[in-house]
This record gives C-alpha cells, structure tokens and sequence, in this order.
C-alpha cells in the first residue's frame, strides 16, 4: 500500500556530533496531535557542520522528497543552512521552507527580508507550537498564516511579521523527544533539561534576551527520562542543558537526589553549567551525588569593570573559592574567557587568563566574542561602540575599549597561553 | 604566562653557541643531584629541563618519569631540536610525559643560525626537529597535545634574517615564537625596529610572537609583545637615572648590562605615559601564581 503520508523534514547541522534537542522537542510536540501523527511522517536529519557538505546535504534532502522542511539555526550553521535552503529552493520551489531557533529568531524580519530566494516563515521563539501550527495550516488547510502567532512569512516580496507568541507555560506539554522516541540517547551526546530561561542576564548569551520567567518540566517527567537515559549501559556520560545547573539548593538537591537514584550503570554528568560563585560545600556534595564529572563556567573575564558593563555578577574570592572545592572534589572545571568584550583591552585580557590560570582548572576555553542577535550587547551595541560583523558567526570587530589590533592579538595570545595551559597530563 | 620550575641537566651540548646563556652556577648535571632538586622543588606543577642541551642527556627518560611521578603537569623541553629528528626518541619523550617543547633557531637558514651555534649542519637538524613535531602535533593522534614555542635569539648576526625566520617558523605551525635580545653588543634601536616587524609579520600569520630583553620604551606599538609585561616581575636590577622617571621602572628589567658601551643607552627614553600602564598594574596584581615569584 503506498505511503501517502506528507513528509516533514526536520534538518540540522550539528556541532561535534551532537544531535538537536531542539528539533527532537518540536518533532514530539507535533507528533502528539493525533491528525499530525497519522497522516505525516516527520524525520530529523542531523549533519554535522564539520564533515558534510551542502551538497551531500542537499543530495539526503532531496531523497526525502519532504513536503515541508524546517531548519534549527544556530551561529554556526546559518551560513550552511543558507546555502542549502538556496539550493533546495532551485530544485523544489513548491516545498515552504521554515527557519527557527537563535540566530534568525530575533531577525526573524531582516533575513526573510535578504533572503527571498531560501526562507519562507520565520519562527521568533520556541518552535514547538508555531510548527504544528505550521504543518496544520500546509496540510491541513486550517487556519491562515497571519492568524499562526510567534512566526513572520513573506507574501511575494513583503514581509509580514504576526505578534508574538506567549511561551508554553506548562513544559510538560511538551513531550520528551527520548521517551516518545523522537530522539535516541546516545552516549557522550544526550542532553537533558530541566528548566527553560535563566536568572542572569549576561550581555553576550542569548538566553539573556529571551523571557525572564522559569518555566520548570516536572520532576517526574525528568525521573523518567533520566531512568530511560540512565538505564543504558551504554551511555557512559550525558549532558544537562539547563542555563545554571546549581539554580538554588532546593532544585539542586532534587535533581541530585533524582540522579543518584536512576545512576546504576555509574553513569557521568558531563560539562554542565554552574554559577560559580554560588558554590559551596552543600551544592559540591549534591554535584557528587548527581554524578557530575565536570563543569563548565565562567569567569568569561576577570575584570570587575568589564563585568559590570556586561551586566554579570562576579565576585573573584567566590568564583576561585567555587572552582577550589569542586576541584578539591574531583570534579573538573572548564573556565571560558571571552575575548573582546567591552570594558577589556589587551591587557585586562592577559589579566582574566592569569587569573584563571591561577584557580588550576582543567582546562581554559577561549572563545571571541560573538554579538548574537537578540542579546543585550547586540540590542546596545551603539552603547559599547561595539562594530562586529552582521553576518553570522557574527564576530566582534571591535568595541570603544577594545580596538580591533588589540583584539586581533589578543586572540592569539590567549590561545596560545591557553593550549600551552592545556597540554597538562591529566 | 606559566612560569616553570627549571631544572638544567648539565652543561653539555651538541651546539657551540657563542652566547649560551647557560651560567656557571646552573651546571648542576649529576642524576643524583637533578632529581635531588626536582624532590626540593615546592610545587612541580611546571617543570622545564635545559641544559646545555636536554637531550643528549643519558637519563632523560628516567628524569621525565621521576617528574611525572612527582606530580609535574607540565613538562618543558628546551632544546636546540637536533636530535628529535630522531623519530623513536621523540615518541618516547612524548609517550613519557614531555608534551611542551622549546627548540632554539636562529635563522631561516644554516648561514645565520650556523654563525650562532657554531656547527655545521645544525641548521638541517633543527629544521627537521621542528618539522617531526609539526607533523606529530598535526596527526589526529596528538592535536591540540603538543606545545611547540620557539626561540629565536636575537643578535647583530641575524637581525636582517628575522622575518624570513619568522616565516618559517609561521609554516611550521608553532604555537609561540620568543625573540629574545642576547649580547650586549645588539645596536638596540635597530634592532627593536627590526624586532617589531617581526612581530608583526608573525601576527600577519597568526602566530602568537613575542619579545624578550626589549624595554617598553623601545618597543612603542609592539608592547602587547614585550613578555616582560605579560608576565610581570618586579625589577630590582639596578637602571640608569634616566630610567627612574619611567612609568614602568618597576617592571622592566632596563637596559642591558654595561650599558656605557658602544653609546647602549641610545634610544632608551623614560616612558612618560602609556595607556597600557593600569591595565598591567592590574596584571601585576592579578598575576596567576604560575607566574614567576
């Protein structure tokens, strides 16, 4: 009997293996309407942004022959997914092309706008409802793309941009990708959440630009997915995506607790955020209970002033007293230092890698700063004098304390010191 | 900006450089009183084994297991490169412990880098050093594992020759390039001139470069290079009058000795004002305790 179930095609490039939990949460979302399950078939494709080519992308799209295609967009994938989308565009004209997640959500306008010949709709925020809403009004017919809340779509040359939509209040409404099958765990690549938003509002991060408000997925849905995830002996490590994983004692011991109880393979938490400076005996034992192998965090900089500019609370005597106790614990911490932020030159450069030198972490990751669209830095940015490239990965070129020589240089000397710091036998 | 613990293996060599820094009081070679030291040492985190020359050292190997299991992270070798052409004994160093090396090269070819070192077909050997190590820290089974920094002495003999050096050295793949002032005889104007388009010339192929021995005054526009401000040390040594006046005296280790020679103190001006000078206060401040004490 032939198969006459509309295809979606969910598309991703992915970093370093990694799969897309965003599209696995999308995939899910939309496969619990009943009408959406039966009558379409909706795969993920995750490539990765190292090794596969557009073409040899475009070559599994087309095999696909999908009736509709959205793409998960990301700083580092933009360009490729650019690229491909043109493409597919060339070869199936008629198949609407959605775009959605970080990098063209806060722009939603601008890159429907420049980018006639690759995207159809726009989604601004979370996915997981406009996209059904999406498949419905394609499929279905209901509805009409004005009334689809949270996306803008271009009508021939216009763009039209509809308002906003009110987040999903109740996480659990969302399937979990891993226990409806949208998503296989797979070891060392699995991410988990917890909770959506972040308390901090940290000028550089995108989590910062979105909704103030903590929406939290129940423990029980977590306990499940962490007793399917941890059941597998195969997976040795896994991830948590929640923007601060030491939110406050209360979630951090439940989350402790409920690892330590799902852990019978001796499963490790690997390179979760923490808020350092918040980090003291109490939140040290539960990190252990929760099997938490390492831990990834700032300081980003070690210049107070700098700090302040970009909105972070920092406090050095708490950031190098966190990082000496969970080191002491044997838990590895990663330090980042951004380079390029306001506020730093050169110097205070060189000052932020000596000081986190000094803590003896496991590792230092230096990163240049991106101006991520949608973040308080990119939303300010005449403030800063900061001049970056509007294309993504959207570098800093410079700021009104940072010239761009100094930046320049200031980038190889930090990775420079920063590998000669991490070639230590371990 | 990590300071090492140095431990010099003797004073033997396979070079015979003119300017061999290597003094007296550091030719401490006998096995029983290398290790003697490494025990003494506080804190191994950092440890780098010169010589002389390292290699050439019969209980090298011995040396870099006793350091490793003395808690050493971080194992340096300087050398002049020469017998890491030796593939099995570069894997052994490796496969021990040494994942950081320093080779010394002079020049861009055997003519400069021979005048310094004094034997012929040493230049060949460096070369090949360095390039063993370039393919090793390239190969999927060691990236981002070895730490290649190189050390280029800087003399009257090849101040025409850095930027080809640096050239070269850029081709190679190394993670840090020293320039480093030796002799008291270096016209020191020309040759921070000299120095200072090499650094730039390094930057131009994006390879971290720096300076040694060159004082901020002379190195106007080039000081984010000058490694005295990198990694700052208070300076006790003794500096012309001139030198009080300047902003970062405290710092810099000034001109070089006997500096009433050949007119030295040319070119060397009390820096009035710097916009740097907070910044590497702040430095000095904040140093990382890796940094020397």
């Amino acid at each position: 009997m032939p198969n006459h179930r509309r295809r979606i095609l969910l598309v991703s490039f992915n970093v370093a293996g990694h799969d897309c939990l965003a599209l696995g949460y999308i995939k899910a979302f939309a496969l619990k309407d009943p009408t959406v399950s039966r009558q379409t078939q909706i795969d993920i494709l995750g490539f990765s942004n190292e090794e596969d080519s557009v073409r040899q992308a475009l070559y599994y799209v087309t095999e696909f022959k999908p009736h509709l295609i959205g793409f998960s967009c990301y700083v580092w994938s933009m360009t490729t997914i650019l690229e491909l989308a043109r493409s597919v565009k060339q070869i199936m004209p008629q198949v609407p092309l959605v775009a959605g997640g970080p990098e063209v959500g806060p722009m939603a306008d601008e890159y429907l706008a420049v980018h006639q010949q690759a995207l159809d709709v726009v989604v601004h925020d979370e996915g997981e409802a406009p996209f059904l809403d999406l498949i419905r009004h394609f499929f279905a017919g209901k509805g009409r793309l004005e009334d689809i809340a949270g996306i803008s779509f271009r009508r021939g040359q216009q763009v039209v941009r509809n308002k906003d939509r009110t987040p999903i209040k109740d996480l659990d409404e969302i399937p979990s990708p891993y226990l409806s099958r949208a998503l296989t765990p797979r070891d060392g690549v699995t991410y988990l959440q917890s909770f959506r938003g972040c308390p901090f509002r940290c000028g550089f991060c995108y989590e910062a630009g979105r909704h103030k408000m903590l929406r939290f997925f129940s423990y029980e849905r977590v306990k499940a997915e962490l007793e399917l995830v941890m059941g597998d002996p195969s997976i040795r490590s896994f991830h948590f995506v929640d923007s601060v994983f030491n939110l406050n004692p209360k979630h951090l011991g439940r989350l402790a607790g409920l690892l330590r109880d799902a852990n019978r393979y001796n499963t490790g938490l690997r390179t979760i955020e923490v808020f350092t400076e918040q980090v003291d005996e109490e939140t040290v034992r539960y990190l252990l209970q929760a099997g938490v192998q390492s831990v990834e965090t700032g300081p980003q900089t070690a210049i107070p002033e700098t700090q302040k500019r970009i909105g972070r609370y920092f406090d050095a005597d708490k950031f190098a007293r966190g990082v000496r106790l969970m080191q002491e614990a044997g838990i590895d911490v990663w330090c980042d230092l951004i380079v390029g932020l306001p506020g730093d030159n050169f110097f205070r450069c060189a000052a932020s890698v000596a000081y986190s030198m000094g803590l003896r972490p496991a590792r230092i990751v230096i990163s240049i700063l991106h101006v991520l669209p949608g973040t308080p830095l990119f939303e300010k940015a005449e403030r800063f004098g900061l001049a970056f490239d509007p294309a993504p990965p959207h570098y800093v070129i410079a700021n009104d304390s940072f010239p761009f020589d100094q930046i320049y240089n200031a980038v190889l000397f930090s990775s420079s010191a920063a590998k000669e710091y991490n070639v230590a036998l371990t | 900006m990590i300071a090492y613990e140095k431990l010099c293996l003797g004073p033997e060599s396979n070079d015979d450089c003119a300017l061999c820094p290597v003094k007296v009081e550091q030719r401490t070679g006998a096995l029983t009183e290398v290790i003697h030291r490494l025990n003494a040492l506080a804190d191994p985190e950092n440890v780098a084994l010169c010589g002389g020359e390292s290699t050439p050292h019969k209980d090298l190997l011995f040396l870099l297991s006793n350091a490793c299991g003395r808690g050493a992270r971080r194992i340096k070798l300087v050398t002049s490169g020469r017998r890491l052409t030796d593939w099995d004994l570069l894997t052994e160093l490796i496969g021990g412990g040494c994942r950081l090396f320093e080779v010394k090269i002079h020049g861009s070819g055997p003519e400069t880098h021979e005048a310094i070192t004094g034997e012929r077909g040493s230049f060949d050997q460096t070369l090949e050093g360095l390039q063993n190590l370039s393919t090793l820290s390239g190969s999927a089974d060691y990236e981002g594992a070895i730490y290649v920094a190189a050390r280029v002495g800087v003399t009257r003999v090849n101040l025409e020759d850095l930027i080809p050096t640096i050239a070269l050295l850029a081709s190679l793949d190394v993670d840090r390039i020293i320039l480093a002032r030796r002799g008291i005889d270096l016209p020191m104007t020309a040759a921070a001139q000299a120095v200072g388009n090499a650094l730039r010339m390094a930057a131009l192929n994006r390879v971290w470069a720096e300076c040694e021995g060159f004082p901020p005054c002379l190195m106007k526009g080039s000081e984010m290079h000058v490694a005295e401000l990198l990694r700052p040390v208070p300076s006790e040594v003794r500096k012309p009058k001139g030198c009080r006046a300047c902003i970062y005296t405290d710092i810099c280790s000034g001109p070089p000795k006997d500096p009433a020679r050949k007119g030295c103190l040319r070119g060397f001006r009390a820096v009035s004002s710097s916009s740097y000078v907070e910044d590497v206060s702040y430095l000095l401040r904040t140093r990382s305790p890796h940094a020397e004490p």
